[in-house]
C-alpha cells in the first residue's frame, strides 16, 4: 500500500507577485499579511511561502508603491489550516495595523 | 421588529432593543451584499450587527462585542463572515466574548461565505478539517475571474 505524502497540491490560482523594482522595502505588506506569507529579504518584499498566500490581497491594499499585484499562475494550494495556527493576539496585532493604515 | 439601526458594531448601543431578541446575528460587512444566499437564511426576528475587522479598530470591536454579548438576552448567536483570514477574527472575537460573559450554554452557529461561489457553509473556528480544505481547493483551484481584496 502506497502511503500518501503531505505534499501540497499545485493548481493554477491567484497569488501575489512583487515587483522588486518598485518595492522600497518599507515592510507595510509584511505587517499587513495576516498569514505570514511575506518577509523582507535583502530589503525587498518576498513571498516566502506560497501555501500561506490566500491571494486575497491585504498586502496589495497596504502597499503604497504599487509594487504588488495578483497573477494567475500555478502555485501551491492555500493551506487553509494556517488559520488554526494564528493566535487571537497575533491576529489582533495585524488588524491594528491594517485598520490604522486604512484610516490614514 | 421592523427597523434595526444603527447596525454597525462600533455604532450600535449594546443595550439596543433589537439585540434582545431570541436570535442575535453578527456578520461581516460584505456578507449581506456579496450574494443572495444570506438573505434566504436570516430570519425576520433576528437582531443583526455588522463590522469589518480589517478596516475598523479591532480593539473597539472586541470590547463592543463583549458588551453586546454580555447584555443580550438572545439564546442563539449566529456568526456569518466571508471565508478570508481577516474575517476569521470576528469568529474568534465572538468566541472570546461568549467565554468572558460566561454564556457557555448559548447556542452558537458559525458560517462562512465562499468568496467565489457565494455558498454559505457551517464553520467551526479552530477546526479546519479535510472537507474544508477540499472545498477550498475546489473553490479556488480553477483560478479566479475577479481580483479580491481581503
Amino acid at each position: 500500500m502506497v502511503m500518501e505524502t503531505t505534499t501540497h497540491a499545485r493548481t493554477k490560482r491567484l497569488i501575489i507577485a512583487v515587483d522588486s523594482n518598485r518595492c522600497t522595502g518599507c515592510g507595510d505588506c509584511v505587517d499587513a499579511c495576516l498569514t505570514g506569507a511575506l518577509q523582507l529579504v535583502d530589503e525587498k518584499a518576498n513571498l516566502i511561502d506560497e501555501k500561506s498566500c490566500d491571494g486575497f490581497g491585504s498586502c496589495i491594499a497596504a502597499c503604497q508603491h504599487d509594487a504588488i499585484r495578483l497573477e494567475n499562475r500555478e502555485a501551491e494550494d492555500f493551506d487553509w489550516s494556517v488559520l488554526n495556527r494564528i493566535s487571537f493576539d497575533a491576529l489582533m496585532t495585524k488588524l491594528r495595523f491594517t485598520s490604522r493604515h486604512f484610516e490614514s | 421588529m421592523n427597523v434595526q439601526w444603527p447596525i454597525k458594531i462600533l455604532l450600535a448601543h449594546p443595550q439596543a432593543p433589537f439585540l434582545q431578541q431570541d436570535k442575535f446575528t453578527i456578520a461581516a460587512d460584505c456578507v449581506a451584499f456579496s450574494s443572495d444566499n444570506y438573505g434566504k437564511m436570516v430570519g425576520k426576528d433576528e437582531g443583526v450587527v455588522i463590522g469589518c475587522p480589517l478596516l475598523e479598530d479591532p480593539d473597539k470591536m472586541m470590547s463592543k462585542l463583549a458588551l453586546m454579548i454580555k447584555e443580550t438576552s438572545a439564546n442563539n448567536i449566529n456568526v456569518y463572515t466571508m471565508e478570508v483570514p481577516c474575517c476569521h477574527a470576528i469568529h474568534m472575537m465572538v468566541e472570546k466574548a461568549i467565554n468572558e460573559a460566561g454564556k457557555d450554554n448559548i447556542n452558537k452557529n458559525n458560517y462562512i461565505v465562499r468568496v467565489s461561489s457565494g455558498e454559505i457553509e457551517p464553520y467551526k473556528p479552530g477546526v479546519i478539517d479535510d472537507s474544508m480544505i477540499d472545498k477550498e481547493r475546489k473553490v479556488h483551484g480553477h483560478g479566479h475571474g475577479n481580483d479580491h481584496a481581503c
